[in-house]
């Protein structure tokens, strides 16, 4: 279902975590909240999610054009997945993810039978078929988040939140999540909003990126918008890397991206400027060249491929022309 | 590990002074002191000791040893975890002065708490005229009694909760909320659970204070042979009157039910930490 987030203001004593977000995610996307530690991204979530309420009278949430800003978190039917699980440790895999089908008034609450179903296949749904007997601690990481997911999903939420959903595992299970959370998604369709602070996850996954800092909203836009047309500098410098540099000679900033720089021949009629190779990085598809500007302090990053690297015989200390495919900032 | 172990041993005269003395300390300060209650109180026979603990007033002190307990520890349970629930669980204004008061009865000395309500309930006191005038009896009385008992015992099960529910924090409650469970189905289901062994080590800390008090007791309680004295106290009047088999008799029922506390503490310890290794 769609979420609108309107104005919305939180502030925690003197610090503002949220200055006025405005927000629109439409029914089935998959939205990454990216930025930085602090940027309020989390309290975003949580507000959302009804675990936290904006100031008074400071902004509104909308799921499904309905105002829930002020409905608790156990009216609002919104799946939350915390970054560290926080599933119940004494309580079996099994009892875990019927406890939201458990706690139901008894009008409503599904029979012994029927929540055994639904249970044994949301476990089917997050590949943990046969281990419903096991407590929380005898999982692993991802064996735990899953359980999570499945927990949030018996509730039927209307919408499905996760707080830095690959945060506390290592590298590995983390893309491997990361891509079968994607599929997931696709399969369910539920509108998933995720935090995290990995650029490359949030690139990777999301339909659209919202970029956040110090409780602003940057820029909101499908990955390939936040990354080739960013709207501020902020963006620019977190998503990716990129130079942030001075022209030789001119004052203003400008910013490129290592794979927009062309490198040329030294005498090469098109080069704009002029730079020394200070080292060369070869590993993988692409090689790293640092490169400084003559007569300046400025340094900068290019990615040029192997192959050119090769045709052109480049080494440490050569001089070469640059060209730049310029989208200037700040 | 073992490495470890060898490179921080001391020598072994070191080690069988430091374990000797030790024991040899414990022996002489713990160990005979007990074991002499108990030699005490079956000197002159069973048929002694057994009249002693069956006599009128001995039962009238164990019942109300027993009564006193079942009040305070009940109600200091609730209190405590209500404290702990608060403290650790929420933010706001006067948190530290809560948590300090909590530690007081830890601070005073139990004669100024049993003091307290005599001046607050007594017939001088700050209420004592119109008790009197509503015939209600609090000092030299149970309801006295168990209100000094329970200010004596209020911080064991609080204190045993706190620095646990605060590491455990709020998450496990907010997936609970977020779940659509009711504040207090949240309280039986997810957070009772987790404090579960914590809160039995406090309510038998408690029980063994609630049924050991003295100072604080005895102030309110007026020695009223047979009806406001309690085990402890019994035991004080048995002895000034020389009468030191059955004092010694009473003393040692007191001892098992501290060493039955020791015995169910050590138990949930264990459990505890069987739960600790493979929580």
């Amino acid at each position: 279902m769609s979420i609108v987030v309107q104005n919305l203001r939180r502030t925690f004593g003197t610090f503002q975590a949220l200055r006025g977000i405005n927000l629109e995610i439409a029914d089935h996307q998959l939205v990454a909240l990216l930025g930085p530690s602090g940027s309020g991204k989390t309290t975003l979530l949580r507000i959302i999610g009804g675990l936290d309420f904006p100031d008074p009278g400071q902004g509104k949430i909308l799921i499904n054009g309905e105002d829930v800003t002020e409905e608790p978190a156990a009216d609002r039917k919104a799946g939350f997945v915390f970054q560290h699980y926080a599933l119940f440790n004494h309580l079996s895999v099994f009892d875990n993810v019927a406890f939201g089908l458990e706690v139901r008034r008894r009008a409503v609450r599904p029979g012994k039978a029927e929540i055994r179903d639904r249970v044994l296949e949301l476990l089917r749904l997050v590949q943990l078929e046969g281990l419903e007997a096991r407590l929380p601690s005898e999982l692993s990481g991802g064996q735990r988040q899953r359980v999570a997911l499945a927990r949030a999903l018996a509730i039927e939420p209307k919408v499905l939140l996760l707080d830095e959903p690959f945060g506390a595992l290592d590298a590995k299970v983390r893309k491997d999540l990361r891509r079968w959370l994607r599929s997931f998604h696709r399969e369910i369709g539920v509108t998933t909003v995720f935090v995290t602070h990995d650029q490359q996850e949030a690139l990777e996954l999301a339909d659209v990126v919202v970029v956040m800092n110090q409780g602003q909203v940057e820029q909101t836009g499908s990955p390939q918008q936040v990354y080739d047309q960013p709207a501020t500098p902020f963006v620019y410098e977190f998503l990716g890397d990129v130079n942030k540099v001075r022209k030789p000679g001119r004052p203003d900033l400008f910013y490129v991206r290592p794979h927009e720089i062309r490198i040329l021949f030294a005498g090469d009629a098109e080069a704009e400027f002029h730079a020394k190779i200070e080292h060369l990085f070869a590993a993988g598809p692409s090689a790293r060249l640092t490169l400084r500007f003559q007569d300046s302090r400025d340094t900068l990053d290019a990615d040029i491929t192997r192959q050119q690297l090769e045709e052109m015989g480049l080494s440490e200390g050569d001089e070469v022309g640059l060209k730049l495919a310029l989208s200037t900032h700040g | 590990m073992s490495v470890q172990t060898r490179s921080t041993q001391d020598p072994l005269w070191a080690r069988v002074l430091l374990i000797g003395g030790m024991l040899a300390f414990l022996g002489l300060f713990l160990f005979v002191p007990l074991a002499s209650v108990f030699v005490e109180a079956f000197r002159r026979g069973l048929a002694v000791y057994a009249a002693a603990i069956t006599e009128e007033n001995a039962r009238s002190a164990i019942t109300l040893t027993l009564t006193l307990a079942a009040i305070c520890v009940p109600l200091n349970a609730v209190f405590g975890v209500t404290a702990a629930w608060a403290i650790a669980k929420f933010s706001f204004k006067g948190k530290s002065l809560l948590l300090a008061l909590i530690d007081l009865p830890f601070a005073v000395s139990p004669v100024v708490s049993g003091l307290v309500y005599v001046l607050l309930f007594g017939a001088n006191g700050l209420f004592g005229a119109w008790l009197q005038a509503h015939d209600i009896q609090i000092i030299f009385a149970v309801p006295g009694m168990a209100l000094a008992t329970i200010f004596v015992t209020f911080p064991f099960v609080a204190r045993e909760l706190i620095p646990l529910m605060q590491a455990q924090g709020n998450d496990q409650e907010y997936a609970a909320l977020s779940l659509g469970a009711s504040g207090w189905q949240t309280f039986l289901r997810v957070t009772l659970p987790n404090i579960k062994w914590a809160l039995f080590y406090g309510i038998i800390l408690c029980n063994a204070r609630a049924m050991g008090e003295f100072g604080a007791v005895s102030v309110v309680s007026g020695h009223i042979r047979g009806e406001t004295n309690t085990l402890p106290l019994h035991v004080e009047v048995l002895y000034n009157e020389y009468n030191s088999a059955a004092a010694f008799a009473c003393a040692s029922i007191l001892s098992l039910l501290g060493l039955l506390t020791l015995a169910l503490k050590t138990f949930i310890e264990w459990r505890a930490g069987l739960r600790h290794r493979n929580p």
